[in-house]
């Protein structure tokens, strides 16, 4: 017999809305926990729900990071796709399933890079279009005052003019908050040379913006 | 000057909905299933590599024949004249036997399937009307643009102002899918003349047939009653079923999706009210699902599995699936009411646990 609640009623089903996101979503009154390590194993299983199911997780993270480092929407979908892709065609080089999250944003970050690397060479034959629609300051939630909008207007044109090596090192330190050794491993480098192009960036952008130090460094 | 708090994505909010969630998963599955629409990342490198080309022959031709230290960028997307390739070239017609994608001066992009041919009939600063001749169109219109899109396929019109979607015209028949957006289909055959499709919905305006089929052994009528056809060209005799399926399976084994997708629609047009439609069209279902990535065409033909009175197990399947491939397709209200049918009907059902896990998945 399945484990199973007692009828299909109304509440079992019933949408509700998050806000920003324009359509109903399903939720379930308990929801089942599936782990990312067991999703992972089955991953490697050649279950395809679980495949569904690992994107659907993570795809807001993914694309999230993506936005706020690229700061354009369609150059994030991009990234996304790709590290999608990449991410399920060597599933099996993942060794520790409990780091597949980690693992994932390491080829979010490397997918990143790459799409920098293409706008500089863009940028070399003068092909480059850069379409920042996503700044950091667009990106800023509604109840952020003007003041910290203009801030970070003004944090996204700094970072912009900075080499993608730095801006990244920086952003995963100090917009996405991750402890230094684990830029450095998205980074794919020493925790030194992270902790030498943090502070090559962060000597830039103090010079524009006033920003909180970071306390474990 | 305030400080800005650390870390900054406290302060953010990604841009994120559920219409870009399914754009990269069906990215992702048009990848694995090979055919990759490859985005924008196929023309960057042609157009880099033209570009490499331009300069070295002015370089050479010229001397130095850069004008000083030149930083000028591209010239901004055109937004007045009429619409054209992105390299300069006019657009006069699109398609030929290969896919074909083609990226637009004010950013859209048009991807042909191959066989298909879509020609343009007006192209101003306000308007661009262009006619699906036959075969499969994927249109990204970029938003906020200043044209208005109509694209003529047959029976039916498509108006846009800025959406993702395609048209297939299957010889008369028209079929249109939205991905993001919203188009208006206008058609003489549809209720009021026009409907609203929003994302993740479709609409197959079957075009009228004779009103009544031919007796065996009277060669002479089709001619006469569908003019249309004769245009077109001859239609094709009839096959059996078997013959269709067989050649059906043999095409996704060697990974033709669209071979198979064609002889499984063929043999519900031919063979529609035999037995064993059902299961043709469950069959159509779950190839559009599961290997041609699209669940809003996949959930209609299980839709048509359904009216067909399936076997009562097929019916099962069916439901489900149908349910699997509205929330696949992003209709998530739809998919929870084809899950409350299922739950209802089969309250013991194979594959309830399932189902809640799949609706479950969809919860942030």
């Amino acid at each position: 017999m399945l484990a199973l609640a007692p009828s299909w009623n109304s509440e079992l089903f019933a949408t509700r809305l998050r806000p920003g996101v324009s359509r109903g979503l399903i939720q379930f009154g308990t929801p089942i926990e599936v782990s990312d390590a067991d999703l992972a194993r089955r991953i490697n299983g050649g279950d395809r729900w679980a495949e569904e199911a690992f994107y659907r997780r993570h795809v807001p993270a993914v694309l999230g990071l993506a936005q706020r480092l690229l700061a354009n929407l369609a150059d994030a979908e991009d990234v996304a796709q790709d590290t999608f892709v990449t991410a399920f065609q060597i599933w099996d080089q993942l060794r520790d399933y409990e780091r597949a999250r980690s693992w994932l944003m390491q080829i979010t970050v490397r997918k990143v890079h790459r799409r920098f690397r293409r706008r500089q060479l863009l940028r070399l034959l003068g092909l480059d279009r850069p379409i920042e629609d996503a700044p950091l300051d667009a990106l800023a939630r509604e109840d952020t005052s003007a003041e910290t909008r203009s801030e970070l207007a003004v944090l996204t044109g700094v970072l912009s003019a900075m080499p993608a090596k730095l801006r990244i090192a920086w952003m995963l330190r100090y917009v996405e908050g991750l402890p230094l050794d684990e830029v450095a491993g998205q980074c794919q480098c020493s925790r030194a040379t992270v902790k030498r192009r943090i502070a090559l960036a962060r000597r830039r952008v103090s010079r524009y913006v006033n920003i909180e130090e970071a306390v474990d460094e | 000057m305030s400080k800005l708090r650390v870390p900054v994505h406290e302060q953010l909010e990604a841009r994120i909905d559920e219409n870009a969630i399914q754009r990269v998963w069906l990215g992702v599955e048009r990848h694995r299933a090979g055919r990759v629409f490859n985005r924008r990342a196929g023309a960057t490198a042609a157009l880099a590599f033209a570009a490499l080309g331009v300069v070295v022959v002015v370089a050479v031709v010229v001397g130095l024949g850069f004008n000083g230290r030149n930083h000028g960028r591209t010239p901004a997307p055109q937004s007045l004249g009429p619409l054209a390739l992105r390299t300069g070239a006019p657009l006069s017609a699109l398609g030929g036997q290969a896919p074909e994608s083609s990226d637009l001066s004010d950013g859209s992009q048009i991807a042909l399937e191959a066989g298909s041919v879509l020609e343009v009939l007006e192209n101003n600063s306000r308007t661009f009307v262009s006619v699906l001749r036959r075969g499969q169109a994927s249109f990204e219109v970029q938003p906020g643009g200043p044209r208005r899109w109509t694209i003529e396929a047959g029976v039916a019109s498509v108006e846009v102002v800025g959406t993702g979607f395609s048209v297939v015209r299957r010889g008369d028949d028209v079929e249109v899918s939205v991905r993001h957006g919203v188009v208006l289909v206008r058609s003489e055959l549809i209720r009021d003349r026009v409907q609203r499709l929003t994302a993740g919905q479709s609409l197959l305006i079957p075009a009228p047939r004779p009103a009544s089929a031919p007796e065996a052994g009277s060669a002479a009528a089709p001619a006469a009653a569908a003019p249309e056809r004769a245009f077109e060209g001859q239609a094709p005799a009839p096959l059996p079923l078997q013959t269709l399926l067989e050649q059906a399976d043999d095409q996704r084994r060697r990974g033709d999706v669209r071979g198979a997708e064609a002889a499984l629609r063929r043999a519900l047009a031919e063979h529609g009210s035999e037995p064993e439609a059902a299961l043709t069209a469950f069959t159509l279902g779950k190839l559009l699902v599961d290997a041609g990535g699209r669940p809003a065409e996949g959930a209609l033909a299980f839709e048509r599995c359904l009216a067909l009175s399936p076997p009562s197990a097929l019916a099962e399947d069916a439901l489900f699936r149908l349910a699997d491939a509205e929330a696949k397709a992003g209709n998530l209200a739809r998919a929870a009411e084809t899950a409350r049918t299922y739950g209802e009907r089969y309250p013991n059902g194979r594959h309830t646990r399932q189902l809640q896990l799949q609706l479950w998945r969809g919860a942030p």
